[in-house]
């Protein structure tokens, strides 16, 4: 069964490394190496997305399906790589330089693989868990794999009809792989995603940071308590979290190198993000938003490019979102009106206070917001690119901290605990951390380097 | 100004490398450790059915129930879970609220591609968990039976 999970991942590396190559190419083999997790994850959400395009067409995901799938990545990223003129690597590259930072960055690194390692091993022979993994995340794939299709009262009728289609179509490849619909082997699937976001968001980061506050971060992202505990569920957070995470990485990195590619990367984690549960629009907008706000100063330069690739990322889901209209389903969410909500304005208070204690709990989540915030409150004095980092993660965290007040205040079913089972808000959090850790490198960096002169926008409005 | 806010701004980015060489320093073992130790914890897990059944363990299914479960109902055939209607009802058994609520659900998870249906005149089988079986004898050929009262029958076509 795991060979079938290593076969489908291999593939997704295929597909992601086609991709890539046609998108950005590379000029020595290092680079391709460096680049392997952000091929992997370019991949993995490509497929996945297009996966759920083919659900919504009624096809379903048989072994043929998903070759075809594959080979769509593949064909596309060779006829870029063609049409782009685009050739091989022709020497090695040039390793790192033998210093301080070099050292440190490798201690980060190797603390990264022994925390890779050890979830790996908790992957192999834990059993699934996570209440809403077997409510519907598993069913809903199952229901795929078994029968073919999700036109069928057997998935519309499951828990939360409406829920984008990602993480079932991402598990019900898996199951097409393995040739069982096995659940507890999907803690591998997962275990992949994680170790892909952790060498691509290191990877993304040194191109803007030094190496070694890429990898101290990627590596203390891997000691976040609710990651370890929830990672390898079968369920959709984390999967969310870390396609989140890479949309506003690749973001702010296009931002300070313009490079094309590193936008189409953007677009593609941003469909990812949205097609895997309905916060995703909630956070990808409070992100856009953030960085709206942040380059309003230059915004001919950023705006038109930035806004057509978050339209991109969000056309991808519109299929899903007029296919569940068409049939109806049901809200999973009930929203009240203007009215209801001063009615209940008592909630107001309790909600915001809520959502603060969850995402400033140590416990839970560290330090990694009040680090981030401290160092982009200090950050946003300066000019130039280091106060756009810090506008962009203090305007989208506090989109999001308003955001998941709003969804609290909003549905009284929710209890204002931290209950897991009782509201999902203490597992939603983990978006506002997981933006908090990947900003914390880039706004030290910034603080670090103290020459404004040398911090000026590449191009203004 | 500018090169006093630029030193102040280096303090702070120092103060932050600080904080986060301590965390990492800190939480890197801890993190090890944790999942270690969540690793030893489900190490006594021996094979594929012990992995898959586990869950339901913990969710206060039986494991007999389960094993059967899969046994016994055909792979495309439909089935009700009869369990009893209050939790007063169910005490008597060992079902708690946790089981009366997920109970069901984890079921649909296991089983599939045998469907549940809420409604069990509509269901080919039933699996009775600490139901009363009165109302079925006399329509159903019980294929399965544990000692705790829970039963498995093929509801007989009329």
């Amino acid at each position: 069964m795991i060979t079938g999970i290593l076969e489908l991942n291999g593939l997704f590396l295929v597909g992601g490394i086609a991709l890539l190559a046609g998108l950005r190419g590379w000029s020595t083999w290092l680079e391709f190496i460096e680049d392997i997790g952000v091929a992997f994850m370019l991949g993995a959400s490509s497929i996945c997305v297009l996966a759920t395009l083919a659900l919504v067409a009624g096809a379903g995901l048989s072994t043929a399906t998903i070759l075809v799938l594959i080979l769509f990545d593949v064909a596309a990223g060779f006829a870029l790589f063609v049409w782009r003129d685009r050739r091989l690597p022709r020497r090695f590259g040039t390793l790192p330089r033998r210093s301080l930072g070099t050292a440190a960055a490798v201690i980060a690194a190797v603390a990264t693989i022994a925390i890779l390692v050890a979830m790996l091993r908790l992957a192999r022979v834990a059993p699934m868990g996570g209440g809403d993994s077997f409510e519907f995340w598993v069913p809903k794939a199952k229901v795929i794999y078994f029968f073919g299709t999700i036109d069928t009262s057997k998935f519309t009728s499951l828990t939360s009809p409406r829920y984008p289609l990602l993480v079932p179509a991402l598990q019900a490849m898996d199951f097409r792989f393995m040739g069982s619909a096995y659940g507890p082997e999907l803690g591998m699937q997962y275990w992949f995603l994680f170790c892909g976001f952790s060498l691509a968001a290191a990877t993304l980061l040194c191109r803007i940071v030094p190496a070694w506050l890429a990898w101290g971060f990627v590596a203390l992202a891997g000691t976040i308590p609710e990651l370890d505990a929830r990672m390898i569920n079968a369920q959709a957070d984390w999967a969310l979290d870390v396609f989140y995470g890479l949309a506003a990485i690749t973001a702010v990195v296009w931002l300070r190198r313009r490079e094309p590619w590193l936008l189409a990367s953007y677009a593609m984690f941003t469909a990812a993000t949205i097609a895997t549960k309905q916060e995703g629009l909630l956070m990808i907008s409070c992100f856009v938003v953030g960085l709206l706000a942040a380059t309003a100063p230059r915004w001919r330069a950023v705006w038109p490019q930035f806004v057509a690739a978050s339209l991109v990322g969000y056309a991808a889901n519109l299929p899903w979102r007029i296919w569940w209209g068409l049939r109806d389903l049901p809200v999973t969410l009930p929203t009240m009106g203007i009215d209801s909500l001063l009615h209940h304005l008592g909630r107001l208070w309790p909600s915001l206070w809520l959502v603060l204690r969850l995402t400033f709990a140590y416990e839970h989540w560290l330090a990694f917001v009040p680090l981030a915030i401290f160092a982009a409150l200090a950050a946003v004095t300066a000019r130039g690119q280091s106060r756009e980092a810090a506008v962009t993660y203090l305007v989208a965290t506090v989109a999001l901290i308003a955001g998941f007040t709003y969804v609290l205040w909003d549905d009284i079913t929710y209890a204002l605990n931290t209950h897991q089972s009782a509201t999902p808000i203490p597992r939603a959090v983990g978006s506002i951390v997981i933006l908090a850790t990947v900003f914390a490198p880039i706004l030290i960096d910034s603080l670090l380097r103290g020459h404004p002169e040398a911090d000026a926008a590449p191009d203004r409005a | 100004m500018t090169a006093s806010m630029a030193r102040l701004r280096a303090v702070v980015g120092l103060v932050c490398v600080g904080c986060a060489a301590v965390l990492f320093v800190l939480e890197v073992p801890r993190a090890i450790h944790d999942l270690n130790g969540q690793r030893r914890a489900v190490s006594y897990l021996t094979g594929a059915q012990d992995r898959l059944l586990t869950t339901g363990d913990i969710e206060g299914l039986p494991r007999q129930l389960q094993v059967a479960a899969l046994g016994v109902i055909p792979s495309r055939a439909n089935y009700a879970v009869l369990m009893p209607a209050t939790l007063a009802d169910a005490a008597p058994y060992g079902i708690n609220a946790i089981t009366m609520g997920t109970g069901p659900a984890f079921l649909r998870y296991l089983l599939l591609p045998r469907w549940q249906v809420a409604d069990p005149g509509q269901a080919r089988y039933i699996i009775c968990f600490g139901c009363d079986t009165t109302a079925w004898d006399h329509r159903t050929t019980w294929l399965w039976r544990d000692d705790r009262g829970d039963s498995i029958g093929r509801v007989r076509a009329t």
